[in-house]
């Protein structure tokens, strides 16, 4: 397959810690045939059909869709496949008929007619030469011999970013070539993740979540805002203390000092779960909202905090729903939905990615950490809100 | 027909399912996925417990940790633990105090080895746990003549106060004596009297060792607060004058000159007219903060404390220190170190804790010496964008480190961790301030030689 350079490097420095990380970004992923305005939508200027071979060379990247609550990362990833591969077969079948048409319409010949079937590397010649067969077989269109073109396993989706199956939020997949950003995005640091957590008071079940077995019920009526408040903060001020320990850095250096001073530092690579902030945002009992901004964390994790929180409250809670509002730079904005997972928004959602990397993972990833607003619920936001949302 | 019977008891075994977590493969309790939903009819049928009604409210707690052997942490089981282990040298980490779940204990003062608490309790008053060489937590024997010089739970110390209306306000300890205020304005002091600072005259040949002398300090006026140094009692009364007695070989009594003397007299210089609130020492450095916000110091200035005012090695007169940190509200003098906190005005945004002197000062491996005060950043003290009400309310300081406490009931400690006593879970030193881990919030912090006492509140 021919290749041109789509890619360049780039080093990313984090100044406080003095590591060299390197991210490779594919940069020229605007396939030709597509003009991309300022707006970001692409818009055709050719007239010829589009080839598939042309879109599938070019579809490498990031992508960010929104996986909904209930569903699996594994069967969003199958979903996805299963979607790019029959809307490249669409577009192949789409160009074959207009060619075919075109032809017929100029009453055609059957020696101007092109292979039908694309030349990328991953498919597979014509396992039938219509040149070759008898008459009756000759007219047919091989493709209905061969079946299509692209098989859903020949796109490959990689996972860059794990969520729980209770959880719905941004899911980050690679596709194609996309799936080597994986290495690029763990060495660009733990990035924070903020979590609107949504808890039942009075009830403790087998699986941590509302839907499970009961196994426990307590009272509540004790529970007020203030005292929720107080031993969230009290949570919050003893997981901030953790920070120090896993920024890998001596604690006794003068390194360490100058990052704990200037704030909430940011953990390295692999260490426990550390939550920096936990605020009520909704106190409706039995009902009650918290954010939480975290890092390393796990779905397990947030069930065992609510689980953990009903028990430091004198009552049993269990989660009822758990949305991740971002994943680093990543916001709900850029989250496609599975109803738009379609070949078109898959391609300009790779190129948002591609923008929301470039801004917020090559820039040295700040050493201290600031809390971000959720949509909604929070206090209201002045003017610049749309910066301190990008603020990391 | 069997094998449904085999599935069903097949379900009931709780199988192991093999899973990946952070690319560890491990076994864990395999909880099938559930194929129907729950019958909500199992949720009406469980009992509701109730562990605390709607009119309970926070109780009081006390928490201990650092040298253990002494018995100054006051808990038995950790000097003669059951099941045959090992009995604990210290604890590096807080520790919940059974005393304090069955008695109301007002305040707390940590001594050289020893806890002195003071109780709401219409019988006994004064509890003390720890050394009792010289009977700094009263006479103790478990028989007639056979003192015992190590006490390992609190017990009540017998002291000259039989009306049960009056209630011990404060408490101070210092290296073998302790002394006490109690609400009607009377200050008493107990233990050793080698240089005078139990206020009565010096003994020759006097036995420390089971003495039951309580002695009430002559002062003329009530007493509202006192503080001990290392031999040294410096008594503050209603007015704001300070008494001083002891030993004063660093001019640490404040007299103008460096004898030692059992009287208690009130010490001069700039605090003439002044209105002490405060008067903080843990060894022979004195500081001490007036109602209007000025800090005084007299006494050792061996490590720079007062280069701000001197030259001399020794202060032997109250002098006002020019800090021009604003108005200050909490003092705190280690052996070598200083800190202070100024007052928190909400626009202006203080409430800052400044630090000098020498040692592990809190400001990183670089700073070890400052004769002027040092800002410490206000982020290592609680107060960042996830939690930016958090405010420090009071400095404390041992022998040998630094302690904070803040309005969200944070404790933030360091310096050097002398058997566990910054209470981190370790035995590091810390150049820096990290967060004490306790479960509660802090109101009131004791910090001594080598332990630490902190009085909680809990959080619901």
């Amino acid at each position: 397959m021919e290749r041109r350079s789509t890619s360049s490097t780039l080093h990313l420095m984090d100044g406080a810690n003095d590591r060299r990380r390197r991210i490779v970004l594919p940069l020229q992923l605007v396939p030709t045939g597509y003009s991309v305005d300022s707006a970001g939508m692409s818009s055709t200027v050719a007239v010829a059909p589009r080839r598939a071979a042309d879109i599938w060379r070019r579809l490498h990247g990031l992508v960010c869709v929104f996986k909904p609550a209930g569903c699996t990362v594994n069967h969003c990833m199958r979903v996805l496949r299963h979607r790019l591969a029959a809307d490249l077969n669409a577009v192949e079948e789409a160009r074959y008929a207009a060619v075919v048409d075109g032809r017929t319409a100029a009453a055609g010949d059957s020696a101007s007619l092109e292979p039908p079937l694309v030349d990328s590397a991953s498919l597979e010649p014509p396992l039938v030469d219509s040149a070759s067969l008898e008459p009756p077989l000759a007219g047919l269109n091989p493709r209905l011999l061969t079946g299509p073109a692209l098989q859903p396993v020949d796109v490959r989706v990689a996972r860059l970013a794990s969520l729980g199956r209770h959880m719905s939020g941004p899911l980050l997949l690679g596709v194609n070539s996309g799936a080597r950003l994986a290495a690029a995005l763990r060495d660009a640091g733990p990035q924070v993740r903020v979590h609107q957590v949504t808890a039942r008071l009075g009830l403790a079940t087998d699986t941590l979540l509302a839907a499970g077995r009961p196994t426990e019920r307590a009272a509540y009526g004790h529970v007020t805002r203030g005292r929720l408040e107080a031993v969230l903060s009290g949570l919050q001020a003893a997981h901030q203390r953790l920070m120090f320990e896993h920024t890998g850095l001596p604690v006794n250096s003068q390194a360490a000092y100058e990052l704990a001073s200037r704030g909430p530092a940011r953990p390295e690579r692999g260490a426990p779960p550390v939550i920096y902030g936990l605020r009520c945002q909704q106190f409706a009992p039995p009902f009650v909202t918290i954010e939480v901004h975290s890092c390393n964390e796990s779905s397990q994790y947030l069930l065992t905090l609510v689980a953990d929180l009903g028990r430091q409250l004198r009552t049993a809670a269990v989660t009822v729903r758990s949305r991740c509002l971002r994943h680093g730079p990543f916001h709900l904005e850029h989250a496609l939905l599975m109803k738009h997972w379609q070949l078109e928004h898959v391609q300009r959602n790779m190129r948002q990615c591609l923008v929301t990397a470039a801004r917020g993972l090559t820039a040295p990833l700040s050493a201290t950490l600031q809390p971000v607003q959720g949509p909604g619920g929070g206090p209201q936001e002045a003017a610049g809100s749309r910066a301190a949302r990008h603020r990391e | 027909m069997m094998n449904s019977a085999r599935s069903c008891l097949l379900s009931l075994v709780s199988r192991k399912q093999l899973t990946r977590s952070r690319g560890v493969k491990h076994w864990i309790d395999g909880k099938p996925r559930r194929k129907h939903p729950v019958n909500p009819e199992i949720e009406d049928r469980l009992p509701v417990n109730k562990y605390i009604s709607e009119g309970t409210r926070p109780d009081n707690r006390v928490y201990t940790w650092g040298y253990a052997e002494l018995g100054a942490l006051g808990n038995r089981n950790l000097l003669r633990p059951k099941n045959g282990k090992k009995p604990y040298t210290y604890l590096h980490r807080p520790m919940r105090l059974w005393f304090a779940e069955l008695n109301k204990v007002t305040d707390v003062a940590c001594g050289y080895g020893f806890t002195v608490m003071a109780v709401n309790r219409p019988d006994y008053k004064l509890f003390g746990c720890g050394l009792n060489t010289s009977s700094q937590i009263g006479q103790q024997e478990a028989r007639a003549g056979h003192p015992l010089e190590r006490v390992t739970s609190p017990v009540p110390i017998t002291i000259p106060v039989d009306d049960p209306s009056i209630k011990v306000t404060a408490v101070a300890c210092g290296r073998s004596h302790t002394s006490f205020v109690t609400s009607d304005g009377a200050a008493y002091t107990l233990g050793n009297n080698a240089y005078g600072q139990c206020g009565r005259q010096v003994l020759e040949r006097e036995d420390y060792s089971s003495n039951a002398t309580v002695h009430r300090v002559p002062v003329d006026r009530p007493v509202r607060t006192v503080t001990c140094g290392q031999d040294h009692t410096m008594f503050v009364t209603e007015c704001g004058r300070v008494y001083c007695c002891g030993w004063g070989a660093d001019g640490q009594l404040g007299s103008g000159a460096f004898d030692s003397r059992w009287q208690a007299l009130p010490a001069g210089g700039d605090l003439e007219g002044e209105r002490v609130v405060k008067v903080a020492c843990s060894a022979d450095c004195v500081l001490a903060v007036s109602e209007s916000g000025d800090v005084f110091g007299w006494g050792n200035s061996e490590y720079a404390q007062f280069a701000s005012v001197t030259e001399e090695q020794q202060l032997n007169v109250p002098r006002r220190l020019p800090l021009g940190v604003g108005k200050v509200t909490d003092v705190a003098s280690a052996g070598t170190m200083c800190a202070v906190l100024n007052a928190y005005i909400v626009f202006a945004d203080r409430g800052e804790v400044y630090v000098w002197g020498y040692g592990m000062l809190g400001k990183g491996p670089e700073l070890d010496v400052s004769k002027e005060p040092s800002l410490i950043p206000p982020t290592l003290l609680g107060r960042n964008d996830f939690s930016p009400d958090n405010t420090p309310v009071s400095v404390v300081s041992g022998l040998y480190h630094l302690s904070v406490t803040t309005s969200g009931g944070d404790l933030f400690t360091w310096g050097h961790n002398r058997h566990g006593a910054l209470g981190l879970g370790h035995t590091e030193d810390r150049l820096f301030p990290l967060r004490v881990s306790i479960p509660a919030r802090v109101t009131k912090v004791a910090c001594g030689v080598d332990h630490m006492a902190a009085l909680c509140r809990e959080y619901i």
